[in-house]
């Protein structure tokens, strides 16, 4: 798709309880008329069926470029909810790759989907990755993006949610003509501007208490810490009643919002932790957290939370340089359970505000990709921002 | 931050010994080595290939990479700009080695110290690795001699042990063994390695840890002086002594005697890489130990006034509801007249037994700590109603009241309370509440506790 002259960012939201009519409206409300190179669909799981996702497309024209993927709940500037999301862009260049599930590697499937960069021949260039958290360690995915990507181009994206049920996720997707409804699949969107993309991530949690040695660990189950059992020091150090062990959903709430933290040069690498077992009481990770690391709890401070979207939203806009025509966010499931309802209106509210007049298309994710200097590239309990001048 | 580096090595190790082939272990050294450093782009040279690389897309030039040597610290790459670069020797006998380039700062000298750990067990790896693609080279070829073929099979199944041992020291060295069973556990295992060769550490002019093995001190103490001058492995009669570092200076040096069934090449790498093994556990012993000493009380082991202020600011900053955590203030009645009559040296021993009780007395998650003299307090947190606060604050008075028995005499003493409750005050405001409160129950009724009232505050003297 070559770029023409003029850029723009639509946004569209529909709430429609019929998942295609949704998908029309919202797309309708983007496209305000124009003529889209790319769309950019976030779909609640309710949603997110194939009817939905060949609305978006025939509404837009029948041929476009389109990426997407389901949601725990989406938001723009008119406030969030569980429906369709389209985000429509123009002006830029854009190539697109699907990669399905099981197809081929972690490693190689983000090789595979950032190489839709290949096509992209411009000044600044940007890929928009959206994985699957539920597949996996999604951090070799996005490392594999980065051998194609490279220090120049930065990653950004999120991975795809299920309204937090862990039953599986679903993407959208379409290289010109035809639509495709893929589960559990990752996706890459190359784009080139003469402009800057702008990035931003910001997470709000900080460190509590003496660090722990992860003793005994394998593959995302933690055994020992600090050579004593998992759950066992867990429920200590964060006063968690022992019946919690025995209630699977009651651990979920409670532990989601008190994550490990992993020593790094520039501070922690959150891992969430949402399951333990009474029985070998081990608790489980959403991530690999390895034997012989350094953990703290980390601890959410309701304002840093609060102010993460609004912080990762202004710094993105920062990096265009000029004014910004519209961001995607992707702002993690888990702060929505850490905010409660309140808290989590007061962040958008506050996004809505820092940024206000632009407009910005965003999904509650399963985890979020950034990759720049100073960010590995996976990340959890964060807000990640690309915004486009 | 301190201890991050290590950690990250252990992390390194783990996934490395996973690699089944050249290109994938390549692949792993350049990925966590550019991750644990925030560093855009590294690469693996061996000879002029570069089997693996991240950061300048899939197919950089090789001569990005291959003009890079040790003595390399800042390159321009295209489109990237001038970076800081370090790098590191797979091996001591080929050239081959790891690239690492960050565009923000240059590394420190603990990040290189690292990177060369990840760097030499890379190259183990990598030697191990070609190893056993010689040896199926050789099972295909048939023709070689059986002998030939058992040398490299037992090379290989050494080379996998080093390896593993590598990585059994470096998982003590972070579960905090004390430093002295890590080194004993390095000139063992390299002993081990080495059909039972005599190992020590010499560390500043004395032998530190040897392995069993019959060796003469002044013997190793003169090749642990040769590898110290000359900063490299030396060979001293039928010794070889390789430096060992603490925070990049040398601090001593890993010596072994001469091995008969084992190659020199061989020996060589197990010693660069237990010599390296015993820098980072003496680094971070010391990094942490630095860390401690400056924030604990070195006679009772208690945390001191800093540390215990500083957890009681990020306390009250964390819950900031007013009663949320408790503060106690204790000061021991009699304490003068122990060390004016029995003196210093018991006075210091009861001290040190009634932190022990102290730190009995509290519950897990609070914090006891010396501020100073004979003055403790308390941080109690979390706090659900003041009724947990006069509750401990009562087992406390009542532990320490127990009598001790010290010097072969009886020994009696008593702790005077002071509570005071968080709630829209300073952790300053809050500890001198608490002593306020201590104050007043050490003049009204010695070995009481008594909580905060606004009033206590001008009974005070001034001088105090």
């Amino acid at each position: 798709m070559g770029a023409s002259a003029e850029r723009w960012f639509g946004v569209g939201r529909s709430l429609a309880a019929d998942p295609a009519k949704a998908g029309a409206e919202a797309c309708r409300e983007a496209l305000g008329g124009r003529r889209a190179g790319l769309l950019v669909v976030f779909a609640s799981l309710t949603h997110a069926t194939r009817e939905m996702a060949e609305a978006v497309h025939a509404e837009a024209g029948g041929d476009v470029l389109m990426i997407g993927c389901s949601t725990s709940g989406e938001f723009t500037p008119d406030g969030r909810g569980a429906g369709v999301v389209v985000n429509a862009l123009g002006g830029y260049d854009v190539s697109v790759r699907a990669v399905p599930h099981d197809s081929v590697d972690l490693y190689e499937a983000g090789i595979r989907a950032a190489s839709c960069l290949d096509d992209i021949d411009a000044e600044n260039r940007v890929v928009l990755l959206l994985g699957d958290g539920r597949s996996g360690d999604q951090q070799e995915m996005v490392r594999g993006a980065y051998t194609v990507a490279g220090a120049l181009v930065p990653l950004v994206g999120g991975c795809a949610g299920d309204n937090v049920t862990q039953t599986g996720t679903f993407h959208f997707f379409s290289d010109g003509t035809e639509v495709q409804l893929l589960p559990n699949a990752v996706l890459g969107a190359a784009l080139g501007s003469p402009v800057p993309f702008g990035i931003g991530a910001a997470h709000g949690w900080r460190r509590v208490g003496e660090p722990m040695v992860v003793s005994r660990s394998e593959n995302g189950i933690i055994h020992e810490l600090d050579g004593e059992p998992a759950l066992d020091v867990y429920l200590r150090r964060t006063g968690g009643a022992p019946e919690l062990a025995n209630d699977p959903d009651a651990f979920l709430q409670f532990a989601t919002v008190r994550p490990l933290g992993l020593a790094r040069r520039t501070g922690e690498d959150i891992r969430v932790i949402f399951q333990a077992d009474p029985e070998t009481r081990s608790i489980f990770g959403l991530a690999d957290t390895p034997e012989g690391a350094m953990v703290w709890f980390m601890e959410a401070d309701t304002d840093g939370l609060v102010d993460a979207a609004p912080t990762a939203a202004s710094a993105a806009i920062e990096g265009v340089g000029s004014e910004a025509l519209g961001l995607l966010v992707f702002d993690c499931c888990v702060r929505s359970i850490a905010l409660g309802a309140d808290g989590t209106d007061l962040a958008a509210s506050r996004l809505r505000d820092a940024i206000k007049p632009t407009p910005y298309g965003g999904f509650y994710s399963n985890g979020e990709i950034i990759r720049k200097t100073q960010a590995k590239g996976m990340h959890h309990l964060t807000v990640v921002a690309l915004a486009f001048g | 931050m301190s201890g991050w580096s290590t950690l990250q090595l252990t992390e390194f190790f783990s996934a490395i010994t996973r690699a089944g082939t050249i290109v994938t272990a390549a692949r792993l050294a350049v990925q966590r080595a550019a991750e644990a450093t925030d560093a855009e782009v590294a690469a693996v040279v061996c000879g002029d290939d570069v089997p693996a690389s991240v950061g300048l897309g899939r197919t950089p030039s090789e001569s990005l990479f291959t003009s890079l040597d040790t003595a390399t610290d800042t390159a321009s790459f295209p489109g990237v700009g001038p970076m800081h670069v370090t790098v590191h020797t797979l091996d001591r006998d080929t050239p081959d080695r790891l690239i690492v380039a960050r565009a923000d700062e240059p590394f420190a000298a603990e990040e290189r110290q690292m990177l060369q750990g990840m760097a030499r067990v890379t190259g183990l790896a990598l030697r191990g690795l070609r190893t056993l693609e010689a040896e199926r080279q050789l099972r295909l070829e048939r023709e070689r001699e059986a002998g030939a073929r058992l040398e490299l099979v037992q090379a290989l199944e050494r080379r996998e042990r080093l390896l593993e041992t590598l990585l059994r020291v470096q998982r003590s060295a972070n579960q905090r063994t004390p430093l002295a069973e890590i080194l004993d556990m390095i000139t063992s295992a390299a002993s081990g390695l080495l059909d039972g060769v005599a190992v020590a550490l010499v560390l500043r002019d004395a032998v530190a840890s040897v392995s069993s093995g019959v060796c003469d001190g002044d013997t190793l103490i003169e090749a642990a002086r040769q590898a110290i001058s000359s900063g490299g492995q030396v060979e001293c009669g039928l010794l070889t002594a390789a430096p060992v570092h603490i925070e990049g200076e040398v601090a001593g040096a890993l010596v072994i005697t001469a091995v008969a069934a084992v190659r020199d090449a061989e020996r060589r790498d197990v010693l660069a890489a237990f010599a390296e093994q015993a820098s980072l556990a003496l680094t971070g012993a010391h990094t942490l130990a630095a860390v401690h000493e400056a924030r604990h009380d070195p006679l009772t082991r208690l945390p001191n006034r800093t540390l215990f202020l500083q957890r009681v600011e990020e306390t009250l900053d964390a819950s900031p509801a007013a009663g949320a955590a408790g503060l106690l203030y204790l000061d021991l009645d009699l304490f003068k007249q122990v060390n004016d009559t029995l003196g210093h040296a018991a006075g210091d021993e009861l001290l040190r037994a009634v932190a022990g009780r102290l730190r009995a007395a509290v519950r897990d998650t609070d914090m006891a700590a010396r501020l100073g003299g004979d003055e403790f307090a308390v941080l109690l947190e979390p706090l659900h109603h003041r009724g947990q606060a006069r509750e401990i604050a009562q087992r406390i008075i009542d532990s320490i009241a127990l009598p001790y028995d010290i010097a072969g005499r009886t020994i009696h003493t008593r702790a005077s309370v002071g509570v005071a409750y968080s709630g829209g005050r300073s952790a300053e405001r809050l500890v001198e509440e608490a002593d306020f409160a201590m104050y007043r129950a050490k003049k009204t009724a010695k070995g009481t506790f008594r909580e905060f009232e606004p009033d206590m505050r001008p009974e005070l003297p001034q001088a105090v």
